[in-house]
């Protein structure tokens, strides 16, 4: 089987059928009454954005940031898929990427780009679904506490904080793949889903508000609320990101895959005005258990331009200092490669945080130590991600410690000065 | 076969709160099947349900399947240019003429049919990853063979069909270097559930017994004994040489119990309620294993049961996007025309979320909530929009009228008969007073009031058929209509 034609192939497949649409995977409700503004932010003229992109299949990190600091090794566990060192691009002593990912050289050098090294969960896991449901909640255990997110917690604080005052603008929207759990708060689901922004036009037409009322069946009534919250959702929000989709303007072009034409539409918004702080994309595909080289090799390539141009797009409006984007995936990949010329199930991996303008570039943390792996033949991790999540809701969202506290279920010291 | 055994599980017997009736009949056609006309309903009535329900199972299972497209017993040359490229186009062209079969096959058996998509969504693949229509036919082969089979024959045969052992990489687990993600997502996913009561080494010793299957040419599975590892491997703490089929008898009796249950609970939630109740879980299990992992007896007692029967969980599960199409084109009692209505029908389902044979992962189409947000909800609207005013195109705009007819017991009240027609499609029971009002004004359309209050309109008029389908199309746009 060709690897290089099947993505290819759909692709061809779906435009034939009028349909591509990038990716369409999702579901939204939300509270019908939210907040105008974030008392949380600190006080300052520019408003600041987060981006979360997730990588999903579990990206594998040791071909993402190469560890030349221990060549030796990695080349000797991945005979056939380490990275040669004349195709890859130098960052500093220890570590380099691969040329495909040469857009992240050009934002490195403009202080754009941290990287936090080996960056892992205490309670890992070999599993995508279970690992995922970690990341995603900002759990270390899912135990009872499966049913929310990190943001989402996040989100209902601000909920619970701010008037009941109406608002037309979503607290955060989510595009492409599923989500999950990122925007779940303990009573509701914080995260609009905005596929195709021209399909809003037709939602205000369409879209009926509901009265929420009790009916005879208590489990009938539960899906049926559902279903009416997110028809509200649409009768109060389409109007504004149908008029805000005009007036934003993508201002570089963007290549064509799921991931630019999801960060296309941030973009689009961001600029437009919408009063939406946080955003979810996705990129699928790094679950490489096979013919891992080529694919890796284009969704990284895929990744890196499509960050890049999204900065560009942004900077435009010199709107690119606001926004603050970080990566997850659910896990990184096994040390050694498998038989099929891919990689299997890992733990940690590096995680990129962009910023229009950070003062420098760097790499934080200790690198991984790949002459001692777990007893899988997996890295063990030395920074916990919650540690991470603390960072960005501490320097980039401001939000106090005891707050941090409750929304990670504990304390996780920021890393200091990453933002 | 062993004898069935549903003695474990109460049976429904009809009662004065949970009537056999027409509202009755038709929840049940949803959730068994894909909805059922006015006609097929009433003709139920007066069957005993627990009898019409074991001579439905027995006609499903004796009814003979459709044949396939021809090209389904080629292999991978006939799409191959003579350079050795893949020809342009052909492997959409038969993923698409394929999906039309399925259609045909569900229409026509869908009891079945819903049984065949529950296990496509259990042991899911995506067509995109392994991307030949062959493999998709030998795959869905399997499913339906063994749809009301047994469960152990159907895992067995699963993973060794080229779809499979390309999805997951069976193909690339050789001895020298095993590939674990078969083996991982069988356990998490396809027969334990995640932790339990497996660790990382059962994973890679299974692993290492499921070694040397090969596909080739896209139509044939092979054993290469040279990538086997003929060696002793520890599963569940038992040593022995084994492979793959020895390695998934041992689960099937270390695991019995586990098994059973995970299976059960999964069933549970994708027929009854997406809340498991654990004590009825426990009673499908013993009637699972004492039948040997046979599915006919589960399903029929599941079928059979109080609790499936019971109203409580009317209108609880949202509909996948085949079902909320299905189920409105057999209510309307309506068929597809010609070859163009199914693809455009698939297109639809796949611009709704469901991509046929491709979900977005090994976990499957996860359903429920998962089937809305604004984007597809809009996009839901409109292929019922679709299904109402495009599919009855040719000649068929006159069953919007004869449908009303029937169900209403008067012809020229338009509150009577607005209420008498939702009441048809909406699950639930109770009609809300504000709600009428509007699909009244609906109705009603653009005629004057007069015309309803002197008695000039009534249902025999000419064009009233364009007033009954607005309304239904109205209804398909409210939050109950996404309901079964």
């Amino acid at each position: 089987m060709c690897t290089n034609n099947h993505k290819n192939g759909r692709r061809a497949f779906m435009k034939k059928m009028g349909l591509f649409t990038g990716a369409t995977f999702m579901f939204s409700n939300m509270p019908f009454r939210v907040f105008t503004q974030t008392p949380l932010i600190p006080q300052e003229n520019k408003k600041r954005i987060l981006v979360l992109i997730q990588l999903a299949g579990g990206n594998d990190g040791l071909n993402t940031i190469i560890p030349t600091y221990d060549f030796g090794t990695y080349k000797r566990q991945r005979p056939t898929l380490h990275v040669p060192k004349e195709e890859s691009i130098i960052l500093n002593n220890d570590f380099s990427i691969p040329e495909s990912m040469k857009p992240f050289k050009k934002m490195w050098d403009k202080k754009m780009v941290k990287i936090i090294n080996n960056v892992g969960n205490p309670f890992s896991d070999l599993s995508h679904f279970y690992s995922t449901d970690l990341w995603q909640g900002g759990i270390s255990d899912r135990g009872d506490k499966k049913h929310s997110g990190w943001m989402g917690r996040y989100l209902e604080i601000i909920a619970n904080a701010s008037s009941n005052s109406f608002s037309t603008h979503p607290p955060a929207i989510q595009l492409g793949e599923d989500s999950g759990l990122v925007f779940q708060g303990d009573k509701s689901q914080y995260g609009f889903f905005v596929d195709q922004l021209d399909e809003f036009e037709e939602l205000i037409k369409e879209a009926e508000l509901h009265e929420i009322e009790n009916n005879e069946w208590p489990l009938y009534k539960k899906e049926l609320d559902f279903i009416k919250e997110t028809s509200n959702n649409i009768y109060n929000y389409s109007g504004t990101i149908s008029r805000i989709s005009k007036e934003g303007k993508n201002e570089v072009h963007y290549e064509n895959n799921p991931l630019s034409a999801q960060l296309k539409t941030v973009a689009k918004l961001i600029k437009g005005g919408l009063n939406t702080s946080i955003y979810h994309v996705s990129l699928d595909g790094f679950d490489t258990h096979a013919q891992q080289k080529w694919k890796h090799r284009e969704l990284l390539s895929q990744l890196s331009n499509a960050v890049f141009l999204f900065y560009a797009d942004l900077k435009k409006k010199n709107m690119h200092e606001n926004v603050t984007t970080m990566t997850y995936s659910e896990f990184g990949r096994r040390i050694e490669e498998n038989g099929s010329r891919g990689t299997d199930h890992g733990t940690s991996a590096p995680v990129f945080i962009f910023n229009g303008d950070f003062g420098k570039s760097e790499i934080i943390g200790e690198p991984a130590d790949l002459k001692n792996p777990d007893e899988d033949g997996n890295l063990i991790y030395n920074m916990d991600f919650r540690r991470v999540y603390s960072t960005i809701l501490d320097q980039w969202l401001g939000v106090g410690e005891d707050n941090i506290e409750k929304i990670l279920y504990g304390k996780f010291n920021p890393i200091a000065g990453l933002i | 076969m062993s004898a069935t055994s549903t003695s474990h599980i109460k049976p429904y017997v009809p009662n004065e709160n949970n009537p056999w009736d027409f509202k009755q009949i038709q929840y049940v056609f949803r959730k068994i099947a894909y909805g059922a006309s006015y006609e097929t309903i009433n003709a139920i009535l007066n069957k005993q349900p627990l009898e019409w329900i074991d001579a439905e199972i027995k006609k499903t299972k004796k009814q003979k399947s459709i044949d396939p497209p021809k090209w389904v017993y080629g292999s991978l040359k006939n799409y191959k240019k003579k350079n050795g490229e893949l020809k342009d186009g052909l492997i959409e062209e038969h993923y698409i003429d394929y999906c039309t079969h399925v259609l045909t096959g569900i229409k026509k058996n869908a009891i079945e049919g819903k049984i065949i998509m529950f296990w496509a969504n259990h042991f899911s693949t995506s067509f995109w990853e392994y991307e030949s229509p062959i493999m998709l036919h030998q795959y869905f082969s399997v499913l339906k063979k063994n749809a009301l089979g047994n469960f152990k024959k159907l895992v067995k045969e699963i993973g060794l069909t080229p779809a499979m052992l390309n999805f997951l990489n069976g193909n690339e687990n050789i001895a020298k270097k095993p590939n674990e993600n078969f083996s991982r997502e069988l356990l998490e996913l396809f027969l334990l559930g995640k932790n339990n009561g497996y660790t990382q080494k059962d994973i890679t010793e299974l692993s290492r017994a499921f070694t040397g299957w090969k596909e080739i040419n896209w139509n044939k599975v092979y054993f290469d004994e040279n990538d086997f590892d003929n060696s002793q491997k520890t599963i569940f703490d038992k040593k022995d040489n084994f492979n793959y089929h020895k390695a998934i008898d041992l689960l099937f009796k270390e695991k019995k119990e586990e098994i059973a249950d995970f299976i059960c609970r999964k069933i549970y939630s994708n027929f009854i309620h997406n809340k498991i109740d654990d004590g009825f879980v426990k009673k499908m299990s013993v009637v699972f294993i004492e039948n040997d992992f046979d599915l006919t007896p589960l399903f029929t007692a599941v079928y059979k049961s109080e609790k499936f029967h019971s109203n409580e969980f009317r209108g609880t599960k949202i509909k996948d996007p085949m079902e909320l199409g299905f189920v409105l084109m057999n209510e309307l009692n309506i068929d597809f025309g010609d070859k163009k209505e199914k693809i455009e029908f698939i297109h639809l389902c796949e611009w709704t979320g469901q991509a046929l044979f491709n979900p977005p992962n090994v976990s499957g189409w996860q359903g429920g909530r998962n089937w809305i947000n604004p984007t597809k909800l809009l996009r839901r609207w409109k292929m019922a929009d679709w299904i109402i005013y495009e599919l009855t195109k040719k000649n068929k705009r006159e069953i919007f009228k004869g449908l009303a007819l029937k169900i209403s017991k008067d012809i020229s009240d338009p509150e009577e008969i607005t209420s008498s027609i939702i009441s048809y499609f909406d699950i639930e029971k109770k009609q809300q007073q504000g709600n009428l009002d509007k699909q009244v004004l609906e109705f009603k359309g653009d005629w004057p009031e007069e015309v309803f209050r002197t008695g000039w309109w009534n249902l025999n008029r000419e064009d009233t058929e364009w007033q009954v389908a607005a309304l239904v199309a109205y209804f398909f746009h409210s939050p109950a209509s996404q309901l079964i």
